[in-house]
C-alpha cells in the first residue's frame, strides 16, 4: 500500500514513516505543509494520506482543509487525519456526506501500533476510522428524550465500535463474542433507533453519525 | 377742614401706594402672594375711608371694615418675602385676625351708638340694636385684648423666623421687618390716639396724620426687598460667570456655585446617561435626597438633556428661578465637569477591573503551574523511573521489564490526556480555527445537560470578542452543570445594534450571585475590558439567565 505522510514536525513524521514501513506500507512521499501535501498527492495518487491537522502555512486547521480537498479531488485516496484535540466538529466536517476512505484519530493513537496500522489499512481500503474519544463524545452528548437510553449497555458498546468504523468481525473480536451475536446486536440497535440497516461498514458509520449529530 | 382734606389726601396716597406697589410685585412675581396681598391691603384701606361719609350705611360699613387692612397687612408680613404659603402657626394667626375683624367686632358694633360713645358729628350706626354701655365695655375690652394678643403672636413669629434665618436671608428680610415695625408703629399710634382722645379735634387729627407716614412707607419697603433680591441675584450670576470663564479647576465649580447661591452646604452631582445615575465630582455614585424636606434638588439641563443636579438647602434665600438662573449660567461648565466626572468614574472602574484581571492572570498561572506539576510532570517522572528500571531488568527478568514498560506507557497516555485538557482550557484551538459557532457547538456537546443552540454567528468576529463570548458560554455552562440542577439550557449568540449579545439560560434553581464566586466576577471583568456588560437574572426557582453585551461593530 502506498502512503503519503504529512506533518510539519520532522520527528513525528519520521516516526510515523518508519512505523508504516516496518508494517509493510510503501511511503511514497512526505510533506511538511498543506500545499506540499496536495502536490505529493497529485503526483503519487497514493492509497492513503496520513495528515496532521495543524500545519503551516497558518498553523490552524490547514491539514483538515487539505484533507477535504483531497477527498473532493481524488476520491480513491483515503485520508486519515491526526489531531492533537478531540474535536467532533472536525471529524464530522471531514466525514461530510461519505464515511468511505476517511479517518480521524487522536495523535496519541500512533503509539498503539497495531490499532494504528489497522486504521490506516482500513482507510486505504475505503473504510472509516473514527477515534473512540470522538465517538464517545458524540454518543455521550446530553439529549432531551434521549433515544440512546433505550439501548442496553452491550448495544451501546456495539454502537460505539460501529461508529468507529469497525467491521462486525473486528467488533466480535474486540468484545470476545461471536460474529452472529454482533449481528443480532446491530439489528436490534438499528430497530431501536429507527435506522435502515446498511451492509457496508462505512455506510452504517455515516448512518450512525447522522443519527448522533442530529 | 384743611386737616380733614389733607387727611383724606394722605389716606388716598397710602391706599394707592399699596395698590400700585402690589400690582408691580404681582406682575413681576405672579407666584409670590405678597403682591396680591399688598393690593388687597390697599383696597381694604381705601374701603375703610368711607367711614368718613355722612351717610349712615356707608359710615357703618366703613367703620366695620376699618380694621381689615390691618389683618391683610399682617398676612402679607408673614407671607413675605417668598409668598409661598404660611407655616401652621402663622396660618392660625392670620385666620384668628380675619375672624377678629369680622365676627369678633360684631357684638361691639351691634351695641354701640356713636353719638353716645362720644362722637358728636358721626352719622347713625345702621346696624345698632340698642346702645349698651356694658356690652360696649366688655366687647371692646375683648377686642383690645385679642388685638394685643394677635400683635404679640406676630412679633413672636417674626422674631423666631429672624433667629432661624441665615445671613443672606436676613439681608432679604431686613426691609420686610422694617415694614413690619413701621406698620406696628402706625397701628399703635392710631390705637393710642383713639384711646387718648375719644373726643377728636384738630390736634388729634394731625397726630393721626403723622401716624399714617410709617404706614405709607410699608409698600415701598416691601418693594425694596424685591429689588434687593434681584440685585443680589444679578450680582451673583455675574460673578459666577466671571469665575467660570477663568477656567475653573475641577471641584472649583461647586465652590463657585456655593458662593453664588450663598449655600455652603451645596452639593453638585453629575448625570451619567449611560449608567442612568448621578455621580459626584470624584465619580462616586450619588443618591438624590428626594425625601429630605431640608434639601432641594434643581436639575440643570443643556440642550434639553439633564447634565447635572444642584442639591441645596431648601431655605435658600433666592429660591427657584435664581437657582435656575445660576444653573443655566453654569450649564456649559457643568457639562464639561460632568464629562470629567464620567471619565473619572470610568478610570476608577478600569483601574479596579485591571487589577482584578491581573489577579486572575496570576491565579490562572498558579493553577497552571500546579496542574502541570501535580499532573503531567509527576507522570513523566514516574515514567522515566519505570523505563530506567525496565532497562536494568531487561536481561535478567524480561517479564518484569515488560510490565514496567507497560506501566510507563499508561502513564504516558494519562500525561498526554491531561496536557490536552490543559491546553484546551488555556485556549481552545477550535475557536481560533473555526470561530465561535463551532467552538460553542463543541461546548454544548460536552455539557452534561442538553443544550439547545438557538442562534450562532456564522461569520468570524474579532478575536477578543470571540474569546470573551466563548468564555461566557463556557463558564455559564459549567455553572449550569455544577449548581443549577437544570434539565436543559439554551444558548443564543446574536448581533444586535453593534453588539454581540451572548445569552445562556437554564431552567434550574436560580439564585446565582455574581458577588460570590470568582467565576462570574472574572467573566464580568473580561467583558468590562471590552467595554461590555454582564447581566445576571437568577431569581430563586426561576432559572438563571446570563447575558453579556459586548461591543462588536
Amino acid at each position: 500500500m502506498r502512503v503519503v505522510v504529512a506533518d510539519d514536525s520532522v520527528l513525528l513524521r519520521e516516526g510515523v514513516v518508519r512505523l508504516l514501513e516496518e508494517n509493510g506500507f510503501e511511503v511514497v512521499g512526505q510533506a511538511g505543509d498543506a500545499d506540499d501535501l496536495i502536490r505529493k498527492v497529485r503526483a503519487h495518487k497514493p492509497d492513503v494520506a496520513v495528515v496532521d491537522i495543524r500545519m503551516p502555512p497558518t498553523n490552524t486547521d490547514d491539514g483538515l482543509r487539505a484533507a477535504l480537498e483531497i477527498r473532493a479531488e481524488w476520491p480513491d485516496t483515503g485520508v486519515l487525519v491526526l489531531s492533537q484535540y478531540v474535536e467532533e466538529g472536525y471529524a464530522l466536517d471531514l466525514v461530510g456526506d461519505s464515511a468511505g476512505g476517511v479517518g480521524y484519530l487522536l495523535k496519541d493513537r500512533v503509539a498503539d501500533v497495531e490499532r494504528f496500522v489497522d486504521s490506516v489499512r482500513r482507510v486505504a481500503d475505503g473504510g472509516s476510522a473514527l477515534d473512540p474519544e470522538v465517538v464517545s463524545q458524540l454518543v455521550g452528548r446530553a439529549r432531551r428524550d434521549d433515544p440512546l437510553a433505550e439501548l442496553t449497555p452491550r448495544e451501546r458498546e456495539v454502537l460505539e465500535l460501529m461508529a468507529e468504523g469497525r467491521s462486525n468481525r473486528a467488533i466480535a473480536e474486540h468484545m470476545v463474542v461471536t460474529e452472529r451475536a454482533v449481528e443480532k446486536h446491530v439489528t436490534s440497535i438499528f430497530g431501536k433507533l429507527g435506522l435502515t440497516p446498511a451492509t457496508e461498514d462505512h455506510r452504517r458509520v455515516l448512518a450512525v453519525l447522522a443519527f448522533l449529530r442530529a | 377742614m384743611e386737616v380733614r382734606g389733607a387727611l383724606a389726601a394722605v389716606a388716598l396716597v397710602v391706599g394707592w401706594g399699596f395698590i400700585g406697589a402690589g400690582l408691580f410685585a404681582w406682575n413681576r412675581r405672579p407666584n409670590n402672594s405678597v403682591g396680591s396681598l399688598m393690593v388687597a391691603t390697599g383696597f381694604a384701606w381705601l374701603l375703610s375711608l368711607i367711614s368718613a361719609s355722612n351717610v349712615s350705611v356707608l359710615f357703618t360699613a366703613g367703620v366695620y371694615v376699618g380694621s381689615v387692612y390691618f389683618v391683610t397687612a399682617i398676612h402679607m408680613l408673614l407671607a413675605a418675602p417668598y409668598g409661598r404659603g404660611l407655616s401652621r402657626g402663622d396660618r392660625r394667626i392670620v385666620i384668628g385676625g380675619y375672624l377678629l375683624v369680622t365676627v369678633g367686632l360684631l357684638p361691639l358694633y351691634l351695641f354701640v351708638d356713636p353719638a353716645k360713645d362720644g362722637c358728636d358729628g358721626c352719622p347713625d350706626n345702621a346696624i345698632l340694636i340698642e346702645h349698651s354701655e356694658t356690652v360696649v365695655n366688655v366687647a371692646s375690652g375683648f377686642v383690645n385684648l385679642a388685638g394685643i394678643g394677635l400683635i404679640a403672636a406676630v412679633v413672636v413669629s417674626l422674631i423666631r423666623r429672624w433667629r432661624r434665618a441665615t445671613g443672606p436671608e436676613r439681608r432679604l428680610y431686613a426691609p420686610v421687618y422694617a415694614a413690619g415695625v413701621a406698620l406696628m408703629i402706625a397701628v399703635i399710634a392710631q390705637l393710642g390716639l383713639q384711646t387718648a382722645s375719644s373726643g377728636g379735634g384738630g390736634a388729634a387729627e394731625i397726630a393721626y396724620l403723622i401716624s399714617l407716614v410709617p404706614l405709607a412707607l410699608v409698600p415701598y419697603l416691601f418693594l425694596a426687598s424685591f429689588v434687593r433680591a434681584r440685585m443680589a441675584q444679578g450680582g451673583a450670576v455675574g460673578e459666577l460667570m466671571s469665575r467660570l470663564t477663568a477656567a475653573p479647576r475641577s471641584g472649583e465649580l461647586r465652590n463657585a456655585l456655593a458662593d453664588a447661591l450663598e449655600d455652603p452646604s451645596l452639593e453638585l452631582v453629575y448625570w451619567l446617561p449611560d449608567r442612568n445615575r448621578f455621580v459626584d465630582a470624584a465619580g462616586l455614585e450619588y443618591e438624590l435626597p428626594d425625601d429630605d424636606p431640608d434639601r432641594l434638588v434643581t436639575r440643570v439641563a443643556r440642550d434639553g438633556e439633564c447634565v447635572a443636579a444642584i442639591v441645596h438647602d431648601a431655605k435658600l434665600p433666592q429660591m427657584g428661578e435664581h437657582v435656575d438662573a445660576v444653573g443655566a449660567a453654569a450649564a456649559l461648565a457643568l457639562d464639561n465637569e460632568r464629562l470629567d466626572a464620567e471619565l473619572r468614574a470610568k478610570i476608577d472602574e478600569l483601574r479596579a477591573s485591571r487589577e482584578r484581571m491581573l489577579r486572575i492572570g496570576f491565579e490562572e498561572r498558579r493553577r497552571l503551574e500546579r496542574d502541570l506539576h501535580d499532573g503531567a510532570q509527576q507522570r513523566l517522572v514516574a515514567m522515566a523511573l519505570n523505563i530506567r528500571l525496565a532497562r536494568a531488568k531487561l536481561n535478567e527478568d524480561p517479564l518484569a521489564a515488560d510490565r514496567l514498560l507497560e506501566g510507563a506507557g499508561e502513564e504516558l497516555q494519562s500525561a498526554l490526556e491531561e496536557l490536552r485538557e490543559l491546553a484546551r482550557g488555556i485556549h481552545p484551538a477550535v475557536l481560533s480555527d473555526r470561530g465561535l459557532g463551532t467552538a460553542i457547538e463543541t461546548l454544548a456537546n460536552r455539557a452534561p445537560v442538553p443544550v439547545e443552540l438557538t442562534e450562532l454567528p456564522e461569520e468570524r468576529l474579532p478575536e477578543a470578542v470571540e474569546l470573551a463570548a466563548y468564555f461566557v458560554v463556557a463558564e455559564a455552562l459549567t455553572n449550569v452543570a455544577k449548581y443549577a440542577n437544570a434539565s436543559y439550557a439554551t444558548v443564543e449568540v446574536a448581533r444586535e445594534n453593534g453588539r454581540l449579545v451572548v445569552e445562556v439560560a437554564d431552567d434550574g434553581v436560580g439564585g446565582a450571585d455574581p458577588e460570590h464566586g470568582s467565576g462570574l466576577r472574572g467573566l464580568a471583568d473580561r467583558i468590562a475590558v471590552l467595554e461590555g456588560r454582564l447581566e445576571i437574572d437568577s431569581e430563586h426557582g426561576r432559572g438563571t439567565t446570563i447575558r453579556a453585551r459586548i461591543p462588536c461593530a
